[in-house]
């Protein structure tokens, strides 16, 4: 299965102007603290790689490749097929500059005084991060996570004052705890939880995509079912505007032209402000 | 670079292997943090960290990766980096500021603010806007659309990277797609809009 086309390369010039804005570069002093930072690490800790290194990296690439062979056969259809009312918009024009946020003088001080980022962030409840004994795993890659190598081979048993604590799972609700892997997407579960209102909004998104595509497809009677189910999860909708809209279409398409201009009128006297008055005139019309 | 007197006794009898396979490792870790910074800087600052907090979660993914720098696989560090941002993410979040919670979901606040077409040629306008509309797609959508959007990523890719099935990743990229496309939708309609009333 293919990858569907990117968005930046669709014919749409706000998308493609906010894609595109996307790739800023990183200051360059806050790079340069990260590799001397991280090269300090590995002059500390490179002791264990002789010993253990080997057969961990091959372990990896086993688990790796297990990893890989995990193949999904789910078709993207659909994908870009929601609310595709996209009109052709002027082309931009060249790439414009990046956007480098820079830290302050003051930040920049009190970052590069320290090799790594400690307690700032720190997770409170964690043990002592210079602990002798403490593995340090709960960062690890699905690469090297997965296999139950034991942990306490890989690090040297004196770890260098270092970020390792920030990085730790901070407790038993940590989907990273490395006695137990989570099950897959269970990070993506955990934060996604706590939000509650753009969930709903990427629902109703979806929903509507689904009633867009039935109309387009000729199945206005799917999409007034769908449209049905989404004004009864959805009773205060972020998208309301939006549901009219293809309700309107639905029902000119189904060819209850009466109800349509009914709904349409509406929706008209009630949105006297309402972007979508052109496309909602243009339906009655086009379906008199 | 100078190595702190407690660190010695580990090196006791494998000094020169193990001088040798540190100069190997920091080579390849600085090369790797040259190479990958941005990559994981930008997916952090996408994740919702603001600037400082996202350089101090740059610098400890690149940390991680020094750590680890023996058991990650020759190929896979990208993989092994947003994993690991992913995860870093996730922490500062809980124990940071959260920048989405300065933030207005209103997606009708977002399209009310919406730049022209000309002043989306400003980067950093446009780039405000982005952030604007990214915050409000829940974050295992917004992480994956952010790597194939942005970072052009791959779903397999992005599916080992979020450790979650192929078809979970593409699940979540379609719905994302649907949610930024129905803002930026709502965002071309009242450009119109105020176009013609110009």
């Amino acid at each position: 299965m293919n990858d569907p086309r990117r968005l930046r390369d669709e014919d749409n010039d706000i998308t493609r102007a906010l894609l595109r804005a996307g790739r800023p570069w990183a200051p360059r002093p806050a790079r340069q603290r990260a590799i001397a930072a991280a090269t300090s690490i590995v002059a500390t800790t490179g002791v264990t790689a002789t010993a253990a290194g080997g057969a961990l990296a091959k372990a990896g690439a086993v688990a790796a490749l297990k990893w890989m062979g995990i193949a999904g056969v789910v078709a993207a259809t659909g994908v870009g097929a929601a609310v595709a009312f996209r009109s052709d918009g002027r082309m931009l024009g060249s790439r414009a500059a990046v956007v480098a946020p820079s830290a302050t003088t003051t930040e920049s001080q009190s970052r590069s005084a320290r090799p790594a980022p400690v307690g700032a962030f720190e997770p409170t409840g964690t043990t002592n991060p210079l602990s002798p004994s403490e593995p340090v795993l709960a960062a690890a890659s699905p690469i090297d996570a997965r296999p139950a190598t034991p942990p306490a081979n890989i690090e040297s048993p004196s770890q260098p004052r270092s970020s390792s604590a920030s990085v730790r799972a901070p407790g038993p609700r940590s989907p990273f705890a490395p006695a137990a892997p989570p099950p897959p997407a269970s990070l993506a579960k955990a934060v996604a939880a706590q939000v509650t209102g753009p969930e709903a909004i990427a629902e109703e998104a979806s929903v509507l995509g689904q009633v867009n595509a039935a109309i387009t497809a000729g199945a206005p009677a799917r999409a007034l079912s769908l449209l049905d189910g989404y004004t009864v999860r959805f009773p205060n909708p972020s998208l309301g505007a939006e549901a009219q809209v293809l309700r309107i279409e639905a029902l000119a398409r189904s060819g209850d032209a009466i109800t349509a201009r009914r709904v349409g009128d509406a929706f008209l006297a009630a949105n006297p402000q309402s972007p979508y008055r052109a496309r909602v005139r243009g339906v009655l019309q086009t379906n008199p | 670079m100078a190595r702190p007197p407690s660190y010695s006794p580990v090196l006791t009898g494998e000094a020169v292997a193990v001088e040798a396979t540190a100069a190997d490792g920091s080579a390849r870790v600085r090369a790797l943090v040259e190479e990958h910074y941005d990559l994981v800087w930008r997916t952090l600052r996408h994740l919702g960290l603001n600037d400082a907090t996202a350089e101090d979660g740059a610098q400890q993914v690149m940390c991680v990766l020094a750590r680890r720098i023996h058991v990650v696989v020759p190929g896979a560090e990208r993989q092994f980096l947003l994993s690991t941002a992913v995860r870093v993410a996730s922490t500062l979040r809980r124990t940071a500021r959260r920048r989405a919670e300065s933030s207005d979901h209103s997606i009708d606040k977002i399209v009310a603010a919406t730049p022209s077409s000309e002043e989306l040629l400003d980067e950093r306008r446009a780039h405000e806007t982005l952030a604007r509309v990214l915050d409000t797609l829940p974050v295992d959508l917004r992480l994956v659309f952010v790597l194939y959007e942005i970072e052009e990523l791959t779903t397999r890719e992005i599916a080992q990277i979020v450790e979650v099935p192929h078809g979970t990743a593409v699940s979540r990229l379609r719905r994302a797609r649907e949610a930024f496309e129905a803002i930026v939708w709502r965002m071309r309609a009242a450009g119109g809009k105020r176009g013609m009333e110009r």
